[in-house]
């Protein structure tokens, strides 16, 4: 009798534990039928890659269960967690998505995920009515389709990221036949190789970059905005010169390397300065610009592989000194005689905040990850976690201050040690105005860069770039903003989100417009 | 489920034991791979636009962009993958080939964008659709131009435009 008692606990226990499980799963999702599903289908599985066609299959049955009449309007492969970047190199892959589609009004869609052979989450939604079901027979199979993309473009290969591997997908030709997408990378960007599911025939390959975008310039404060002749481009970043105005720097996307530009009249013209070695890689996060020793401009481009230093002439090295790790942000404080330059790694083991006088010697300030704005005199710069409130630091020539924020802030601009207003951008408030510990939002436009005129004390002039949103300024030092340009794209076409504003004088500014993404032929 | 328990001890147990191991299924489903995690980031919307996302897939209603991790590796929702999905409450309402409005609170990861970062962590840019009337410009303020339209009783970038940007919370990976 004690023996069943015991038993019956133990029972008992596993029974709870069970609801307990149930009961989360509940927690999560949207009904019971979601919890049973997510109960009973989510079970440990052997790894079971299939290939395009092998998926259909299952999903055909599985889909003449659903409705009779239902058919496949999309079918793609996606990321299972334990992916790595060899995954789907044999044209297998462990996880696809689908949609199901019931044409019959009032219609509806039932979003399948199949992973190792079983379905394992369902989703039914009402139909857009955009979808077109992919009917019709497949000679070639992912496996084929992966063999002749290599060999008709070997320079595709597997991706390391969002997409881990080779993935496939089913879709309907420019003519209405099948084709199967086959994705992964060109030159580490996303790129796609359609082939003809019958025919085998290559029909496009094209990767994923930027055209249009560049640099807009300004010769009244902000208030009037022309396109300079840098257009075309995408731009990542620019720096004002510090040792004269209307001098400026671009660093850019270009041919698979970084290049920069150099403007002499105020971002009127812009010209090739010179351009970073392939090992840079063809990324620069950042762009800063500090007066050496001897009154000559030195320029620093932060990229994944390091930072990169230039001095004239014409070649670039990497400073030394610094740990692995992408080097995203960059800010300078200066004096007449002396700097200090900032670096935040952003990921990675390392990842933290360095500073140097010297660029030999580092010291690693906080192991947070920062994002760095200066102030109008390039005499402070406040360093900010994005993430969390009351974590700023204010940096200067030869200190670092914990200063205390209301909001968690992405973008800074103005004065930040009191004596004229501070313009912040922050995460859940918009843009607004911090002067004598008062706080006020008082943009809500989306916005994607921030800055103030050198003389801003007394003119309280400040630009912010819009995302998506025109540019816009104020005269007043953040208390109210007026749209000076709506539509950036009238003036130079890009994507619309002004990335970067520089002041290169009190009345000369310029503002990168990025590029838009498109799909490039390879 | 009465008659299901009754029974001598001994097969009453058994019946216990079956009843324990379904239920119990329900911790599997409890994993940390599955969608348990709580983010907040700026939401905003596009329409139009390419045909394919940057995961290679054609972009339609319940996709949604956000960081790309080589532009942006201080994101940690920039090395989501594909397929990704997330849920949003209140949904995010649209509207359908036909004009009608349809509310998603499911959206699924197939696209990229942002690469400057400027919006902060956790940013999603949800996709409106590429619907438009015969007469107007397949263009939307903020997408490539011109884009990849398909007919429809309604313009999807009013959709877009109107949703603006919101801080929201979601629930993802």
């Amino acid at each position: 009798m004690r023996k069943k008692s015991v038993l019956l606990v133990g029972v008992g226990l596993v029974l709870l534990l069970g609801l307990v499980g149930t009961v989360a799963a509940l927690a999560r999702s949207n009904s019971l039928a979601d919890a049973l599903r997510e109960s009973l289908l989510v079970l440990p599985q052997r790894a079971q890659p299939m290939t395009l066609a092998e998926a259909r299959e299952t999903i055909e049955t599985y889909a003449q269960k659903w409705q009779p009449e239902a058919e496949i309007a999309l079918l793609c492969s996606w990321d299972h967690p334990e992916d790595s970047p060899s995954s789907g190199q044999d044209g297998r892959r462990r996880a696809w998505q689908a949609i199901l589609l019931d044409s019959t009004p009032p219609g509806a869609e039932l979003w399948i995920s199949l992973v190792d052979g079983s379905i394992v989450e369902e989703t039914e939604q009402p139909s857009a009515w955009d979808l077109v079901p992919l009917i019709g027979r497949l000679t070639l199979d992912s496996p084929e389709a992966l063999t002749r993309t290599l060999a008709a473009k070997p320079d595709f290969a597997s991706a390391d990221g969002k997409g881990k591997g080779v993935h496939f997908a089913l879709e309907h030709s420019p003519t209405g036949s099948l084709a199967i997408t086959v994705r992964g990378a060109h030159d580490s960007l996303p790129a796609i190789v359609s082939v003809d599911a019958t025919t085998g025939e290559v029909l496009a390959a094209r990767f994923l970059t930027f055209n249009s975008g560049g640099i807009l310039y300004s010769s009244d404060a902000g208030q009037t905005w022309n396109a300079s002749n840098l257009t075309g481009i995408m731009v990542n970043a620019i720096a004002a010169d510090p040792l004269t105005e209307h001098q400026a720097y671009a660093a850019t996307t270009q041919d698979n390397q970084i290049a920069v530009y150099q403007t002499q009249d105020g971002g009127k013209t812009w010209s090739l300065t010179s351009s970073l070695p392939p090992a840079a890689g063809d990324w620069p996060f950042s762009l800063e610009a500090i007066a050496g020793p001897s009154q000559t401009t030195r320029l620093f481009v932060g990229t994944a592989s390091g930072l990169w230093s230039w001095a004239g002439g014409r070649e670039w090295s990497l400073v030394r000194g610094l740990p692995d790790g992408p080097k995203q942000w960059l800010a300078v404080v200066q004096s007449e005689t002396a700097y200090r330059l900032f670096v935040s790694i952003t990921a990675g083991k390392h990842r933290g905040l360095y500073a140097s006088t010297d660029l030999s010697s580092w010291v690693k300030l906080a192991d947070s990850i920062y994002r760095l704005s200066e102030s109008f005199d390039q005499k402070t710069v406040l360093a900010t976690d994005e993430q969390q409130a009351h974590r700023a630091l204010l940096l200067s020539i030869d200190s670092e201050t914990e200063i205390e924020i209301a909001e968690p802030v992405l973008h800074a601009a103005g004065d930040f040690k009191g004596a004229a207003p501070m313009i912040l951008h922050s995460p859940p408030s918009g843009v607004g105005r911090s002067f004598r510990q008062a706080e006020k939002w008082t943009l809500s436009a989306p916005v994607a860069s921030l800055a103030a005129a050198p003389d801003f004390p007394t003119s309280h002039v400040a630009i912010a770039g819009g995302f998506r949103t025109g540019i816009y300024r104020t005269t007043d030092a953040g208390q109210t903003w007026y749209q000076v340009l709506a539509d950036p794209s009238s003036v130079l076409q890009g994507n619309d989100e002004i990335v970067g504003v520089t002041f290169l004088s009190p009345t000369t500014v310029i503002a990168v417009n990025g590029g838009e993404q498109i799909w490039q032929d390879f | 489920m009465a008659r299901f328990l009754v029974g001598n001890w001994r097969r009453r147990l058994w019946r216990l034991a079956i009843l324990a191991i379904i239920l119990g299924l329900g911790l599997i489903a409890n994993r940390p791979t599955a969608y348990a995690g709580s983010y907040s980031g700026w939401f905003t919307g596009y329409a139009m636009g390419n045909r394919y996302g940057g995961a290679g897939v054609e972009i339609r209603q319940t996709h949604f962009a956000n960081h790309y991790y080589e532009w942006c590796p201080n994101d940690p929702a920039a090395w989501w993958g594909w397929g990704t999905r997330i849920t949003t409450s209140p949904p995010i309402a649209m509207h359908d080939a036909y004009g009608r409005q349809i509310s998603y609170s499911r959206f699924y990861l197939y696209d990229v964008g942002d690469p400057s970062c400027s919006q902060g962590n956790y940013w999603v840019d949800i996709y409106f659709g590429r619907f438009k009337p015969d007469f107007d410009p397949c263009d939307c303020p903020r997408s490539p131009s011109p884009g990849y339209c398909k007919p429809g009783a309604w313009n999807s970038c009013w959709d877009a435009i109107t949703f603006g940007r919101q801080w929201r919370s979601y629930t993802g990976p």
